[in-house]
Order: C-alpha cells, then sequence, then structure tokens
C-alpha cells in the first residue's frame, strides 16, 4: 500500500513537470511572437506616420487596406512575387533533380561533392547579394567577361528593367537548388533498390524509371522541397534588397521590400502593418498546407 | 562496361561544371577583397590573381572599426545560442519524454512548428514601435531578444526529434534506477543526443550570424551586426566599393562554411524542418 501511494505521488507531480519545462518558451515565443501581431492588427486600422508629425493617429477602419488594394504598387509587387516564386522554384526543382541523379550513383567522393555543393545555401544571404552585385557587374563583373569571351552582348544585368528581375531569380537558383539536390538525393537514396530490379527485369528503360517509379516515390519529398522554397521565395528580402532596393522603376519590387519600404522608408507604420497582415494571411495559408505534410511524415 | 566507364566520367565532368558554376562566384568575391579597387577597375585582370596584397583588410581594420562590428556580431549570435538552448532543451525534454496527453502533445509541438513558418517582416513593424517606446530600439540586447523568440521554435522543434530518437528503455531504465526528469535529462539524454544538440546549436548560431532584415531595422551605427555594416561599407558615400564587399563577405561566409561543413550531416535535417532524416 505504502508503495502504492508513493508511485502514485511521483506520478502525479510528474504530471506537471512538463509544463515547467514546456512553458517558458512557449509563453516566450507567444508573448513576443504572437503578441505584436495583434497590436500589428491594431495599428494596422489607423492612420500612423512616424515621419510626418502632423498627421495624427487616428481610427480609419479599412482604409489603409483599401489604399493598399487600389495602388498599382501592390499588385505590382503582388505579381513580381508569384512570377520570382514560380520561376525559381521550378527551375530549382529541375536543377535539383538533375543534380541528384548525378550524385546517386557515384560512390567516390560523394560526401565531399555533398559538402560543397552545399555551401551556396549556408552563405550569409547579404554575402549573396553582394557577390550578385559583384559578379553581375556590367563593367567589372565575371559574367559579362564570361560573354565577352563568347561574343556575347554586354548585359547590363540588374541595372536593367528587363533583366533585372531575371538577374534575382539566377541568383536565387544558384543559391537553393542544392537544397532541393540534397533534399531528393536523401529521397533518392530511401528507395529501395528492389524496385528499380524488377523494373529493370521488365525490361523498362530509363525514362520509364524515372516517371513510373522515382517519381511517385518521391511524390512527398517533392511536395515538401516545393512548399518550403515556395514559403522562403515569398519571404525572400535580403539579396533583393542589398543589391536593387526593388529597383530599377519597381522591376524587383517584391511584396517584402515593398513592406519594408513603405514601413520603414516612408514610415507609413499605418499602411505597413496592413501589408505585413496581408503577407502573414498568405504566408499561413502555404505553412498549413507545409505543416499537414510533415505531420504526416513526421 | 566499357560505355559504363564512359557514362561515369561523364557524370563526374558534369558535376565539375556544376562545381565550377556554383562556387566559382564564392572564390572571386573572397579575392576581391585581396585587390585594390585600380586592380578591380581594370578590365584585363577581372579573373586574375596576381599581386594579391593585404591592404584592403588593413583599411577595414584601420578605418572602418570592424573589428568592432565582428564582436558586435559574436555577442549577438552567442548570446541567443546559448539563451535559446537554456529554453529549447527542456522544452523539448517536455515534449519529448515527459508524461502528458497525447493530444496536447502534438498540439504544442506543432504549435512550435508553426511558429517557425511566422514571417518576420509581419512582426517587425509593432516590434519597432513598441521597442522605440521602451528604449529598447538600436540596442544589442533588443536584437538579442528577437533573436531569441524567433530561433527558439525550430531549435525545439529539432531537439524533440533527436530526444525522441533515444530509447524509451533507457529511460525507463534510469528512472527505475532512482533518477528524477532533470537527472534523466542532464545524465540520460543531454549526453546520448550530444551530436543532435551540437547540430541544433550550430544551426542557431548561423541563423543569427546570417539574419539581415530585424539587424538592420534594429540596429544602428555602434550597434551594428556583421551584414548590416557589410551593406553599409560597401555603399559607403553612395559608391560600391568592391574591395571592402570582398572583406566584410570574406569574414562572414568563411565562418559559416566551415560549420556547414562539420555538420553536413544534420543540416538537410535542419533546414526542412527535419522532415528528412538520414
Amino acid at each position: 500500500m505504502g508503495t502504492y501511494q508513493c508511485v502514485k505521488i511521483k506520478h502525479n507531480s510528474e504530471k506537471h513537470i512538463w509544463r515547467w519545462c514546456v512553458f517558458p518558451a512557449l509563453f516566450l515565443i507567444l508573448f513576443i511572437g504572437i503578441g505584436p501581431l495583434i497590436y500589428s492588427l491594431y495599428i494596422s486600422a489607423h492612420q500612423y506616420n512616424l515621419a510626418k508629425t502632423q498627421v495624427v493617429f487616428k481610427f480609419i477602419g479599412f482604409k489603409n487596406y483599401i489604399f493598399i488594394f487600389t495602388s498599382p504598387h501592390f499588385w505590382n509587387s503582388f505579381k513580381l512575387t508569384l512570377i520570382f516564386s514560380a520561376v525559381s522554384v521550378s527551375l530549382e526543382l529541375i536543377l535539383g533533380t538533375l543534380l541528384a541523379l548525378l550524385l546517386i550513383n557515384i560512390k567516390r567522393g560523394r560526401n565531399v561533392f555533398r559538402s560543397l555543393f552545399l555551401i551556396p545555401m549556408v552563405i550569409t544571404p547579404i554575402a549573396v547579394g553582394l557577390m550578385g552585385r559583384y559578379i553581375f557587374d556590367d563593367a567589372v563583373g565575371q559574367v559579362n567577361w564570361v560573354f565577352r569571351l563568347l561574343h556575347l552582348p554586354r548585359i547590363i544585368w540588374y541595372g536593367n528593367i528587363k533583366t533585372a528581375l531575371i538577374t534575382m531569380i539566377i541568383l536565387d537558383v544558384w543559391e537553393w537548388s542544392s537544397f532541393v539536390f540534397l533534399i531528393i538525393l536523401a529521397g533518392l537514396m530511401a528507395i529501395p533498390p528492389e524496385y528499380y530490379e524488377a523494373a529493370k527485369v521488365e525490361g523498362a528503360g530509363l525514362f520509364p524509371i524515372f516517371f513510373k517509379i522515382t517519381l511517385p516515390t518521391l511524390r512527398n519529398v517533392y511536395l515538401l522541397a516545393i512548399l518550403i522554397r515556395i514559403i522562403d521565395t515569398f519571404k525572400e528580402f535580403d539579396k533583393v534588397y542589398i543589391m536593387t532596393r526593388g529597383g530599377p522603376d519597381f522591376s524587383t519590387d517584391l511584396i517584402t521590400i515593398r513592406n519594408y519600404t513603405i514601413a520603414f522608408r516612408e514610415y507609413n507604420i499605418g499602411v505597413g502593418s496592413a501589408l505585413s497582415i496581408l503577407i502573414l494571411i498568405i504566408m499561413i495559408f502555404l505553412g498549413t498546407f507545409l505543416i499537414r505534410l510533415i505531420r504526416e511524415e513526421y | 562496361m566499357k560505355t559504363n566507364k564512359i557514362l561515369m566520367n561523364m557524370k563526374y565532368f558534369l558535376i565539375a561544371i556544376f562545381l565550377v558554376l556554383f562556387l566559382s562566384p564564392i572564390i572571386f568575391q573572397i579575392i576581391t577583397g585581396f585587390k585594390t579597387l585600380g586592380q578591380i577597375y581594370d578590365p584585363d585582370q577581372i579573373v586574375s590573381v596576381k599581386n594579391l596584397s593585404l591592404s584592403i583588410w588593413k583599411d577595414a581594420v584601420q578605418y572602418q572599426k570592424f573589428l568592432h562590428y565582428l564582436k558586435n556580431s559574436l555577442i549577438t549570435s552567442i548570446t541567443s545560442t546559448v539563451i535559446v538552448m537554456f529554453f529549447a532543451i527542456p522544452a523539448a525534454f517536455g515534449l519529448a519524454k515527459l508524461k502528458m496527453g497525447e493530444k496536447t502533445r502534438k498540439n504544442l509541438s506543432f504549435e512550435f512548428l508553426a511558429m517557425r513558418m511566422l514571417p518576420g517582416i509581419a512582426v517587425i513593424i509593432p516590434i519597432f514601435v513598441v521597442y522605440k517606446k521602451i528604449g529598447l530600439l538600436y540596442t544589442l540586447p533588443g536584437l538579442i531578444l528577437i533573436y531569441i523568440v524567433f530561433n527558439i521554435p525550430l531549435a525545439t522543434w529539432l531537439l524533440e526529434g533527436f530526444f525522441k530518437e533515444v530509447p524509451n528503455e533507457i529511460s525507463e531504465a534510469a528512472r527505475i534506477d532512482g533518477c528524477n526528469p532533470r537527472t534523466e535529462l542532464l545524465r540520460i539524454i543531454i549526453p546520448l543526443s550530444a551530436p543532435g544538440l551540437l547540430s541544433v546549436m550550430i544551426l542557431t548560431y548561423i541563423f543569427t550570424w546570417n539574419e539581415y532584415m530585424f539587424a538592420s531595422i534594429l540596429t544602428t551605427s555602434s550597434c551594428r551586426t556583421l551584414p548590416v555594416w557589410a551593406a553599409y561599407v560597401t555603399y559607403q558615400h553612395f559608391i560600391i566599393n568592391y574591395s571592402m564587399l570582398g572583406v566584410s563577405s570574406t569574414v562572414m561566409i568563411v565562418p559559416v562554411i566551415i560549420f556547414a561543413i562539420l555538420m553536413q550531416k544534420y543540416l538537410v535535417r535542419g533546414l526542412s524542418f527535419g522532415a528528412i532524416k538520414e
């Protein structure tokens, strides 16, 4: 009887120990992560400009949101973000798959190659932006040097409305293809070799094997890569901001850069908050899908 | 057999091309820090590596107070990482090993993951306003606080995965031998998941070291971190200074590259929210 009670007390006290463990972290992120969002929602319904002292802080309802939806800059940003995200992610998927297929059967040096390929995605995004600034420079950059070597025309990469967004996409593909590659490679290595042997016995060719076996088995891996990359490209800020600040003539003005410009260069906090709430809604939408997927995997 | 060998050589050749495409820009960027502006603007020396010198590095140390910003970055990243672990380890331990309702466990655990998806731009505006009111704006502690909050979720989520990999039988055996939850965490769980713990620390360190947006908004003049300083010195006086670009970028990326190669095994897991394990 005595032992039983002892065990019971121990059991009861342990029931609450997890609270002491989990709640400090949880409260901290709720207080400083979620608290500001509520404040942001509140500000977004007000007229609030830090640069103009004559503008008073007052309630204006949905006017900030209406301002955003009627502004051509917002729709331009939204369109650019969609293009940037769609094109970058597709190219990264193709390149990443290609690299993974190249490396899957290589025994010698695979780990070395893998470590080398992961360098672009871990280095500081600001350094990537600065690097882009340098190698795509129209006069002293290495890209135009190669173009001159091949007798191709000199291109003004990021100083030109037509090619600025393309430059950003190239840079993003350079930075993140290896991420897709590493995910896909891990997925490929997890496919049981019996699948391929069976297909070979049946006499299937290289392409049917890829489309009938590899792709379907890797369905979730691809979905994961796509979702993470879409979310990240929607959040893209650092390297584009450091290269062009959204210019020239709004041709690289992604939605986060628009938000930054409104809030911290024009100091229009009210409209900035409203836009950030809109971005948050898009992210929640994408994030829900991603979390469902990871939940299945986990 | 022979065609196989040709195919293999072709593969190595293609990999070599990709490696050049992926790595040469970084190498050029690092080399730039050792060239003078005259060499950089000479069209015949765009890819040359002759006559490299340390003069720009001396400039950076002497006139641009580069060591001061390096110190800022180190303080910010190390402090944030330590405090993140201080909060994340117990939280992950609670979620992975302690008794609680299965539903609560799942919901709490995904609460942490969901927080990771929060876009920084969505919370930075109110934080800026509040910091301005309470005097935390343009101070390092203010920045560190944000880094802590934004890195706890992923750290907790990943650590939970690592702790779960410690077999329950070991924990149970420890309990029978008289361990309470605290000693179980300190003597069993932490030593057994040391590599995972280290990789989460390095990942948190890399994230805080690389962060730019918060730092650019919440710091100014003397409390800048390296990325903000790099952006600033490169564009000083509205002229882009490619030598300084090389120096500042090198300082930022070299430690990260070393860390990344050391923990390559865990990096993919960290960046894919723990969904990809090897």
